[in-house]
């Protein structure tokens, strides 16, 4: 489980010399939610909202200003971008193993380990000596999961992690975090703007706006009876189909 | 188990590593700059077998003094009667092992401080910069003679010196990849794995950052054999009797009026080694820059 409460992180930008005032750009402001084991909780909102700031502090990328995370068990992130989140100068191998690798494990155990998450997220064995720029998106993204994976975490933070795949990949790779889900019983942090998406993937759905949480509640009350001005405003554009 | 750590090495930072975006890293210019550096190399390492006299021996007869090439003497012989294709040879050797250790002592130097500031930023960053910014006030070939002056002339001065003067460009060049490729996704997610930072800058971002330092590197090559040339001619390099190609030019000078191939042989060796090396440089460049590529369409 994962629980924010009151955080906050402000940008500043740089005092230049005969810059006029302070700007602060206030991209957490403020937020607090919670997070049941096993469950997913889905952030909606526009770009530049503060979501994929609250995924880059989740995991300690970014620091907070203020306000308390409680975690329990390990976290690991799933990027949006499958091309820019695995190093295209290593093998499949070395970007699954290298968590394992440099917490000293031993080489058979972390072989065999690594052959199990890529089995887990449906990868085949010959992939392991292939390098990223050899794979399609979708395929890049369940190597970025396995390696989130391979440490055994019990939060995962997945800030767009299918925003960049084609609609017909989207799907495999949300069945398959949701089958991960089951099987392993953790806790999801779900980002997206795509309020389809995360509908299909949420238990509990957070709407932020300017940094702040306009409206949490479950994924029935968010996509049936809306409280907020926002979240109906957000749920009125989604297209249909 | 050499072999391997040296083949895990080759494909982590060379260009002839596994690379998504080149599949090729040849072209005209590279394989017309290789030909003639293998040939080069191949000369310098194979001088005592190539060169058709010793370079030091004098004949001071008359007679031999300044003779025009022929058969014999391909190159000619100096006014001290030394046959001048084989102090070419031997001068070979000089200028590549200058070229080559120089830029070698400038890329870790350069590599280092410009990682270690693009890395960490701030405090350190600004430091190392300012340090970069003085290096570029001073004009370099003079701070170079003065050096030499205060340690002596000798061939491992000048090659740790040229070293330790021309690592500002590189410096900067790596800062600058660093500076974009530590915030990548790749870069966030070694760290929130708990990758140490010295994994993270040796594993992760330098075998990403090495392409236009190979560029850069090569291109510095041939500047560091035109430096060594220019000392050698100045008295201030590689000392007589050695043979250097630039000190093989400066004897040659006085005699410039009548023996011309005192002065033609050893400036072409320096134009068509230093060409070479841009050469190779330009078109690495090509072969690796994106933008290039792009706008080849």
């Amino acid at each position: 489980m994962i629980k924010f409460e009151n955080v906050k992180k402000y940008f500043y930008k740089k005092d230049r010399f005969l810059s006029q005032g302070k700007n602060v750009v206030k991209a957490v402001d403020g937020v607090t939610f919670s997070v049941d084991k096993g469950t997913t909780f889905g952030l909606v909102g526009e770009s530049g909202s503060g979501k994929s700031t609250i995924a880059k502090i989740a995991v300690g990328i970014l620091s907070l200003d203020s306000g308390v995370i409680e975690m329990k068990g390990d976290c690991d992130i799933v990027f949006q971008d499958p091309y820019s989140s695995l190093n295209p100068r290593m093998t499949v191998n070395e970007i699954v193993s290298e968590a394992l690798y440099i917490r000293g494990r031993k080489k058979d155990l972390i072989d065999k380990r690594v052959d199990n998450v890529l089995g887990m997220v449906r990868l085949e064995r010959a992939a392991k000596d292939k390098y990223p720029h050899q794979f399609s998106g979708g395929e890049r993204q369940r190597v970025a999961i396995a390696r989130a994976l391979v440490t055994e975490p019990a939060v995962l933070v997945l800030d767009e992690p299918v925003s960049s795949l084609d609609v017909s990949i989207q799907a495999g790779v949300l069945n398959l975090l949701k089958d991960l889900q089951e099987e392993l019983s953790l806790t999801y942090l779900f980002i997206s703007h795509d309020l389809r998406v995360v509908e299909f993937m949420s238990d509990m759905v957070g709407v932020m706006r300017s940094g702040q949480l306009v409206e949490v509640a479950s994924r029935e009350e968010i996509y049936s009876s809306p409280k907020d001005d926002y979240t109906r405003h957000l749920l009125a554009s989604i297209p249909k189909l | 188990m050499v072999l391997g750590i040296g083949y895990r090495f080759i494909a982590r930072y060379s260009i002839l590593g596994t690379n998504s975006e080149h599949n090729t890293i040849m072209n005209k210019r590279i394989l017309f700059g290789l030909i003639i550096i293998t040939i080069m190399a191949l000369v310098a390492i194979l001088a005592p077998f190539v060169a058709t006299y010793d370079p030091l021996e004098m004949d001071l007869s008359p007679e031999a003094r300044l003779q025009a090439p022929s058969a014999q003497h391909l190159f000619g012989t100096d006014n001290l009667g030394r046959d001048v294709f084989s102090r070419m040879v031997y001068g070979t050797r000089i200028s590549l092992s200058v070229g080559f250790i120089a830029v070698f002592i400038s890329l870790i130097v350069g590599v280092f401080l410009g990682g270690v500031s693009g890395y960490y930023g701030g405090k350190v960053d600004s430091g190392i910069m300012r340090l970069v910014e003085v290096m570029y006030c001073f004009p370099t070939f003079f701070l170079i003679m003065m050096v030499i002056t205060f340690l002596g002339p000798n061939i491992v001065n000048v090659m740790v010196v040229i070293g330790f003067t021309s690592w500002a460009g590189l410096c900067r060049l790596v800062r600058a990849e660093f500076l974009s490729l530590r915030e990548r996704d790749f870069v966030h997610s070694a760290k929130v794995q708990g990758v140490s930072d010295m994994r993270v800058i040796f594993r992760h971002i330098l075998p990403n950052a090495m392409a236009p330092v190979y560029v850069s590197a090569t291109l510095s090559v041939g500047g560091a054999i035109l430096v060594e040339s220019a000392l050698s001619f100045l008295g201030l390099g590689v000392q007589i009797p050695t043979a250097s190609w630039g000190n093989i030019l400066t004897a040659g000078k006085n005699y410039i009026d009548f023996a011309w191939w005192l002065t033609l042989f050893p400036g072409m060796a320096i134009l068509i080694t230093v060409l070479s090396f841009n050469m190779i440089g330009e078109g690495l460049r090509e072969v690796l820059d994106p933008k290039l590529k792009e706008r080849k369409g």
